[in-house]
């Protein structure tokens, strides 16, 4: 029999079965307006000065986006300085007043401040630092080599080269970005949509006896096996895709805003001191492949665990415990990194690892620690991808 | 066929390992997790509740007068002995006058903390003519935390989803339709049963809880309003707190139950076992593990708000009152009651599925164990904990900057080693020698966002090896606020981050630190866990350590060592010191009782002998001096052998005293220069121009 054309027929009737239900569209549309509404929040609440000067904003905005003039400056610490001396002097005034551009002083100040001031003395001075870091790693690299010790030699090298040539271009709106950057709810609700989705996968075989049926089909054993993996991972695929494409539809729209995109990474604050240099475009798709591959891992962990359990119930609760286990160490034992390298959770949570500059000593080379978490993460996959395929109902008895 | 429902339910689908696993979570939470209200106060309960039976009830002019008095007796008290400590270092009172006096005073004094608990109370209950006076901890432990029992919740999802669903999925419900008992009662049984198992769960957990507050903190006064408890202090429903316990107590069991009916519901409307746990969890788990304010859904009849009763409690903005509670509960149940009418229209029966055997499945655990450190012979005092010496490098600190320097050419680099010290990372500790390994505290600034920005600050104990300058991180404090994808808020322990240590010394897996809020209490925390508790609640300004015991002068200023291992402390009357320095020799001290001349007590005979006639500030020691520095800055050197003193002139206050290396390190603080002195020749040597820390 044609093996493939029983591949493309399982295939359509594996979606059929576990995903073609009438309340599973239902339930991720309301999924994604909790998503949409969760972020929402987020952005208003991370925006609130923002939002009673809207239009001011965006006037002053257009004038100083872009490479950062003196004329801009100048413009600027016309307004700011003042602001800021009182400030110093705890002399700013809260009570509203003609001269001011919000409300009052206090609110000038605390607009002013946030939305530019701040943001535009980080990009300014941005290569300054980085220069800095470069000459320290530098010294570093003469002190250590006087040692003996190779290892701090390798890894501040590395430092030097990362750091040496950074600068930011000039001021864009990042803070929408930065929204984008603490926002992990849609990870959790994908993660919940696969628990479910993919629980049954092949408990149900063993529940309705329909394995015994399975064995005895010329297409039972790997084929099924290579149709049940492709429904799954298509489904992460296009569920995170969704999801996805979802957070960054709606900070764009809210923002309104995409210079930011073609700025280096290293624009957001929070990743001031990280290992990257790529654009934040890069970054976003690169941060995204790496959760993908963290929900294979956790889609994986789901489908072992139904291959091992015969209820439906008991593949539920065990997933669910060793998930949030996961979730647990995780958060709860970050200075143990090494179990945290096998774990999907880091994966998902990378920009946690990804806004570090840390290294961890292999066989006396530096490696970061983002490529120790995505090397665990796939070594973690080949594993429990390898089990599945020793476990699944189709594939124990002999032929 | 109650009986048998119930078997099915439980027994045949295994669901009552759900249920004992979920009693003993509840447990473990409510036993090991439960926190007192006011640790302070429980731990001066005793001072507390004997001036508490003077006031218990409501207030009267007596009971204010008595307080008043009271409180400013012991304010006196307390200033007293704070004179007293000062005159006695001056030199003003004599030690026997001083020691009887303080120690009369003390004993009124110890009364102060939970007198001032007291005090706090009483201008809490004066506010309002409804307060009374009770020991609140218990209540406050019972009643205080609203939220819902997400683990309940999802109990009952995963034992109730089978109920109506089972039957759906095996194609069994047309069958049970011809049975000759009606199916309409079988419908009545299961709903029955399924809302009982829930309110029975609920009575236990909370059964649990009000054993657990009864026994560990005590529950008197009950009959006081609930006004009087601080978490409801605006509550205006008039009810005590018996009452607030029980009507939060119906509302829980009417929003489990509730609960209960959503679940059957679900499971007959939606028919398959996985999609109504999944519905289960987004509609009743996910709200309010999302919406972190559990008073959102306080006027909403659902269990998001039911099943945390005591939200109901308290005052405030948007308090509901007794009426507008009773039309929640009433709302709540036509809830159920339309649910219950659809359940009988619907019309279904359970037929139970054979007994399956329960898997064993794989878990893969991995746990870090770490082991001791091997004991060395180390000399730690915490006022020289500013600078550690290797055969090649000294650490050293000053002024919140750290340096290294290379011992046999003074070449001198920003400590920590990292490449990105003076940008964001940092250390402000001092340091912990042992061997050739150097303990300190690293701190890198992470900036959550950028303009005002939230700061966090991720502190490690770090490790360095002062001869290959490997360095390790040893611990690091989890300033990880949010889990679980940052819906669950775990408020991070800031004052126990690590970042305020600045005198600390590890023996076995314990570090024992100074706090840095000024308290002088030695607190000891495990490497292995993290866990810390109050070691020493002394007024301890400085300590030393020798590989075994722990140095510090009492209230009397007497040397008391305690053997860390055995736990026991041997108090020495021959050493009266402002100051001591631990050195192989002996304990080098500032004799208080000799106008703070320089002694030393002997470890081999026990025996204390006049050093010199100088009144010194600090000590160090090497092979053939003993080097020290004046209150007024003036150093010298007193060679062991012969006894002569030699002054020399200083070039600023010393930074590092080199012990085994031929310098000692001055700082100018005006120039913001490093010199190096030559121990030999007391020569300036070196010159080196540092960065300002301002």
């Amino acid at each position: 029999m044609n093996t493939g054309k029983i591949y493309r027929q399982l295939l359509f009737y594996e979606v059929k079965k576990c995903l073609r239900t009438p309340w599973l569209p239902v339930f991720v549309v309301f999924l994604l307006l909790l998503n949409g509404w969760k972020l929402n929040q987020s952005y208003r609440k991370a925006m609130s000065i923002r939002e009673e000067s809207e239009e001011l904003y965006e006037d002053f905005y257009s004038q100083w986006k872009g490479t950062i003039t003196e004329e801009n400056v100048r413009e600027l610490m016309k307004i700011y300085a003042p602001l800021k001396k009182n400030a110093e002097r705890m002399a700013l005034s809260s009570q509203g007043g003609s001269g001011t551009y919000t409300s009052t002083e206090r609110q000038d100040y605390m607009f002013f401040a946030s939305q530019f001031a701040e943001e535009m003395e980080y990009d300014y001075l941005y290569s300054n630092q980085a220069v800095r870091t470069a000459n320290n790693a530098y010294s570093l690299v003469m002190l250590f080599r006087e040692t003996g010790n190779s290892y701090e030699v390798r890894k501040n090298t590395l430092i030097y080269r990362q750091f040496a040539e950074r600068s930011i271009p000039g001021f864009s709106d990042t803070k929408y970005l930065e929204v984008w950057f603490q926002h992990d709810y849609s990870s959790l609700l994908i993660v919940l949509l696969c628990v479910f989705c993919l629980s049954g996968m092949f408990v149900e075989e063993k529940e309705s006896q329909m394995f015994m049926l399975l064995r005895t089909t010329p297409g039972g054993n790997k084929t099924t096996y290579l149709a049940k993996m492709t429904v799954c991972f298509a489904f992460i695929l296009v569920i995170s895709f969704i999801f996805y494409f979802e957070d960054i539809c709606i900070l764009q729209g809210l923002s309104g805003h995409a210079d930011a995109l073609s700025s280096p990474v290293y624009a957001l604050r929070p990743m001031e001191s990280g290992a990257f240099s790529m654009s934040m475009l890069s970054f976003i798709v690169w941060s995204y492949g790496v959760r993908l591959l963290g929900l294979m891992c956790i889609g994986s962990t789901v489908l072992l665990i139904s291959c091992l359990c015969t209820r439906t119930l008991s593949v539920f609760a065990i997933s669910t415990a060793i998930l949030l286990a996961m979730s647990y160490m995780q958060a709860a034992l970050r200075q143990w990194y090494v179990i945290n390298l096998a774990n999907p959770m880091e994966l998902l949570m990378i920009r946690r690892a990804a806004s570090v500059c840390e290294y961890v000593n292999f066989l006396g080379y530096p490696m970061l620690k983002t490529t120790g978490v995505i090397i665990g993460g796939v070594m973690y996959l080949l594993l429990m991808q390898l089990l599945v395929y020793r476990t699944n109902p189709g594939h124990l008895l002999k032929r | 066929m109650v009986w048998f429902e119930i078997k099915k339910m439980l027994v045949y689908r295994k669901s009552y390992w759900i249920l004992i696993t979920l009693l003993i979570i509840e447990c473990i939470q409510i036993l090991g997790f439960t926190r007192p209200y006011d640790a302070v106060l429980e731990k001066n309960r005793n001072i507390y509740e004997e001036a508490l039976s003077k006031v218990e009830g409501e207030l009267t002019e007596d009971k204010r007068d008595y307080l008043e008095t009271e409180m400013r007796y012991l304010n006196d008290v307390h200033m007293k002995m704070a004179d007293l400590q000062m005159s006695y270092y001056r030199g003003e009172t004599e030690e026997e006058d001083f020691r009887e006096e303080f120690s009369s005073l003390s004993e009124v004094d110890e009364r102060y903390v939970g007198f001032t608990k007291l005090y706090n109370q009483y201008i809490f209950v004066r506010e309002d003519a409804n307060r009374s006076f009770l020991y609140t901890g218990g209540w406050e432990a019972l009643l205080n935390d609203p939220k819902v029992d997400l683990l309940l919740t999802l109990a009952l999802i995963l034992v109730l989803s089978s109920v109506f669903s089972e039957e759906y999925a095996t194609g069994m419900n047309c069958l049970l339709c011809a049975q000759p008992v009606g199916p309409d009662r079988t419908v009545r049984i299961k709903a029955a049963i399924s809302m009982g198992l829930a309110a029975l769960l609920c009575l236990l957990a909370e059964a649990i809880r009000l054993g657990y507050c009864a026994g560990a903190f005590g529950l008197s006064g009950g009959e006081y309003r609930l006004c009087s408890l601080v978490s409801f202090g605006n509550e205006t429903k008039e009810l005590t707190l018996w009452q607030g316990f029980f009507l939060q107590l119906i509302l829980k069991i009417l929003g489990y139950m509730e609960t209960a009916c959503i679940i059957l519901f679900l499971s007959v409307w939606m028919k398959k076992y996985s999609l109504v746990i999944m519905t289960g969890i987004v509609l009743l788990i996910l709200p309010p593990l999302t919406w972190q304010d559990p008073f959102t859904f306080r006027g909403i009849p659902m269990p998001w708000s039911l099943c945390a009763g005591n939200v109901y409690l308290f005052g405030g903005e948007g308090e509901l009152s007794l009426l507008q509670i009773a039309l929640v509960m009433a709302e709540a149940v036509v809830m159920m009651g339309l649910i219950l009418f659809f359940l009988h229209r619907k019309n279904r029966n359970f037929h139970g599925s054979k007994g399956l055997k329960f898997a064993a499945c794989l878990l893969l655990m991995l746990f870090a164990t770490g082991c001791g450190r091997e004991e060395t012979t180390v000399y730690y005092n915490s006022d020289g904990a500013s600078f550690a010496e290797a055969d090649s490098y000294m650490a050293v600190m000053y002024s919140d900057t750290g340096y290294l320097i290379q011992k046999d050419d003074g070449k001198i680099s920003d400590f920590p080693l990292n490449a990105r010290t003076g940008e964001n990372v940092f250390s402000k500790s001092g340091f912990f020698l042992a061997g050739e390994e150097c303990f300190y505290i690293q701190s890198s600034a992470i900036y959550e966002n950028s303009g005002m920005p939230m700061v966090r600050n991720d502190v490690c104990l770090m490790k360095i090896n002062l001869r290959t300058l490997q360095t390790e991180e040893v611990f690091r404090w989890n300033q990880e606020t949010g889990w679980l994808f940052g819906l669950i808020d775990r408020n991070a322990q800031t004052d126990m981050n690590g970042m305020w240590i600045q005198k600390f010394f590890i023996h076995r897996q314990y570090m024992y630190f100074l706090r840095g809020d000024g308290s002088g209490e030695i607190d000891r925390m495990n490497l292995l866990t993290g866990e810390s508790e109050v070691f020493l609640n002394k007024d301890i300004i400085r300590f030393s350590y020798d590989g075994k015991s722990f140095y510090y002068t009492d209230d009397f200023g007497r040397l008391v060592i305690y053997d860390l291992d055995r736990d026991r402390e041997e108090t020495l009357e021959t050493v009266v010191a402002e100051n001591f320095t631990l050195a192989p020799e002996g304990i080098y001290f500032s004799n208080m009782r000799d106008g703070k001349k320089l002694y030393l007590y002997s470890y081999d005979s026990g025996e204390v002998s006049k050093v010199c006639e100088e009144t010194v500030f600090r000590v160090y020691t090497d092979e053939s001096n003993v080097w020290f520095q004046t209150v007024s800055g003036v150093c010298g050197r007193m060679n062991r052998a012969s006894g002569e003193i030699e002054f020399f002139e200083a070039p600023g206050f010393i930074l590092a005293f080199s012990k085994d290396g031929d310098y000692i390190y001055f700082i100018d603080e005006a120039e913001w220069v490093i010199y190096a002195m030559d121990k030999s020749t007391l020569e300036v040597c070196g010159k080196f121009e540092v960065e300002s820390p301002y």
